[in-house]
């Protein structure tokens, strides 16, 4: 086996130093700055779509400005940043999609619709693909179960796998002793050797 | 123990982080690092299908030298610990790669798309985050090849007892959310374990060879640099588990703002902020054309310095837009929590939308982060070159006897 001196490894942290330093940009830099595209923005006009509906009799808005933003991070912004669109519209200067599906919101909240029948509203009209997460059911439980069911299964192959390897260790006392060829003297020397370096 | 799972996850590890690639900038999923207009998809394609050919091949050939006989003495010791661990980091991994190409998935069975975003993420991690957590602290108190009734009695009772005060604490001074409660109790828990092994190792030192406990800690880490390294990372990982509860208590914020104005809100640990407008700057400088805007900030009636939150369009030599505009956050951070000021818009000549985001603990990610690459450097520092030069016993070994060879020097 290759052992690695401690001249060696004190001698080689500094050459992964230099190649993270190499690195085109730095963590810290990374972190503050946020490039919220790479390619061409969507245009309002391609991707928008109106999601309106008449105003409730005696609407008045149920929902508090806290309640809208939350539902708001529930709607996936359309314009391709892949964003909410409330994270979209306060973070994104040049978006013309998130402000006209905020807007749409608040035509919605001041009709006097509540959050699960804005969400079907805009489901409605995008379909699924605009809520940030699946529904709850049909084959997108598949989805939210998936890992859960696997990671039962890998247990049970765990399990299994412990039980075997828990067989394979000889009951105690079967051990055979080998007879040593070594005076008491040998032996005792032998012992405090391993206990003096132990 | 474990040789053909231990490279069946260096090999799965390094053709997911190929995959992850490709499917991104493949753009097979939507993704802002996809390079869509581009043909690097066919060649990372090309690639992955050559690397698992490649490594199959390397693997299978090599199965015999991988081969161990593999025991295991009880399913409650520390060895089977380690490999529930493993399946739950696993499991992790699987849960993430699931729910990036579920959307495909989807659409292949259903002809719909969807998006699954962070919400997603969250309702399938969390709960396997906290199982991990657990773990972590359970593991090092399980005892090596056999656990006792007794022994885990001894070891589980003050962890245990450490992370309910713990529990209750939190939830006495107002954590409420149980994803955020569940972190601080388990992550009590691992302390405690982390605590207790280095209390007792020093104490093992102190009262076998006599020495103080100041010199007995450093020695006890060297000695034993896998294990106690182990712990440090441990520790590391419960900062960062800390630092991600603490996302429970962020607050956001929109606020609008004339030059001059002001506006007061308040964070989760009760401060009150006031941000005072400064007014709209526009300028060019370099190659970009910057819309800033300066924040003069107080906290709790004190002054708390200025932020400033910028939005960016770089442009050509012929002063053409280039890419779209970057935002650049405003950034007051301390161990507490980081204020960020996003400038969102602006409205005529020197009204300003701007989104102020409490994110607590942000800077514990990266001293978690620290900490772990700390208990990494310990693990992995070589053995001192002396004790690596014993080659075993045999130069105290003399023959007692005639007709034994004398093996010293040998």
């Amino acid at each position: 086996m290759t052992v690695i001196s401690r001249r060696e490894f004190v001698l080689g942290l500094p050459i992964v130093g230099l190649v993270a330093a190499a690195s085109p940009r730095g963590v810290l830099g990374a972190q503050a700055v946020v490039q919220t595209f790479n390619g061409p923005m969507a245009d309002a006009n391609e991707v928008y779509r109106p999601v309106t509906l008449p105003p409730k009799a005696n609407a008045s808005a149920a929902m508090t400005d806290a309640q809208r933003d939350e539902l708001e991070h529930q709607i996936h912004c359309q314009c391709g940043c892949n964003l909410d669109v409330y994270t979209c519209r306060t973070t994104d200067f040049a978006c013309s999609v998130s402000p006209s599906m905020h807007a749409d919101v608040m035509g919605l909240v001041s009709g006097g619709y509540g959050a699960k029948e804005i969400l079907a509203a805009f489901k409605a009209v995008y379909g699924e693909k605009v809520l940030m997460a699946p529904t709850k059911s049909g084959f997108n439980l598949v989805g939210y179960t998936m890992p859960f069911v696997a990671l039962g299964a890998g247990a049970v192959i765990v399990g299994g796998l412990l039980k075997r390897w828990k067989s394979r260790v000889p009951a105690a006392g079967v051990v055979a002793s080998h007879p040593v060829n070594a005076t008491e003297g040998e032996l005792a020397a032998l012992d405090e050797a391993v206990r003096r370096d132990a | 123990m474990l040789r053909k799972w231990n490279v069946t996850l260096v090999v799965s590890a390094f053709l997911l982080a190929i995959f992850g690639t490709f499917i991104t900038r493949s753009g097979v999923i939507s993704s802002v690092h996809s390079f869509a207009q581009s043909p690097v998809g066919k060649w990372f394609a090309g690639f992955l299908v050559a690397a698992i050919a490649v490594t199959a091949y390397l693997v299978s050939t090599r199965l015999k030298d991988l081969r161990s006989n593999a025991e295991l003495e009880s399913m409650v010791s520390r060895e089977a610990a380690f490999l529930y661990n493993n399946l739950v980091l696993v499991g992790i991994a699987f849960s993430v790669l699931w729910g990036t190409l579920f959307p495909i998935i989807s659409e292949a069975v259903r002809g719909n798309k969807i998006t699954v975003g962070p919400p997603f993420f969250n309702t399938v991690n969390i709960p396997l985050g906290l199982l991990l957590l657990l773990l972590t602290g359970i593991g090092p108190l399980i005892a090596w090849r056999r656990a006792s009734v007794a022994n885990l009695k001894r070891q589980f009772l003050i962890p245990t007892a450490s992370a309910a005060t713990a529990g209750i604490l939190f939830f006495a001074f107002g954590v409420h959310d149980l994803a955020a409660l569940l972190s601080y109790t388990f992550g009590a828990l691992v302390l405690a374990t982390i605590l207790q092994e280095f209390y007792k190792g020093v104490n093992a030192r102190h009262r076998m060879y006599g020495e103080g406990r100041l010199i007995a800690l450093p020695r006890l880490i060297a000695r034993n640099r896998r294990r106690y390294g182990g712990y440090i990372v441990h520790a590391g990982v419960v900062v960062v588990f800390a630092a991600f509860a603490g996302l429970a208590f962020k607050r956001e914020f929109d606020l609008t703002l004339n030059a001059g104005d002001t506006k007061t809100v308040t964070d989760a640990w009760g401060h009150r902020w006031t941000f005072l407008s400064q007014g709209i700057s526009r300028y060019n400088v370099l190659n970009r054309e910057v819309t800033a805007i300066a924040l003069d900030v107080t906290r709790d009636g004190k002054p708390a310095g200025v932020i400033t939150s910028e939005k960016r369009q770089h442009v050509d030599s012929r002063g053409a837009p280039t890419f779209e505009p970057s935002t650049e956050v405003g950034i007051q951070g301390s161990f507490k929590q980081d204020v960020y000021v996003v400038l969102a818009g602006v409205r005529g000549a020197d009204g300003a939308e701007i989104r102020v985001t409490f994110n607590p603990l942000v800077r514990w990610v990266w001293l978690g982060g620290a900490l772990m690459a700390l208990g990494g450097l310990v693990v992995m520092w070589p053995a001192a070159d002396r004790l690596r030069a014993q080659a075993g016993y045999a130069a105290v070994l003399k023959p007692q006897r005639a007709g034994v060879p004398d093996l010293v020097g040998a």
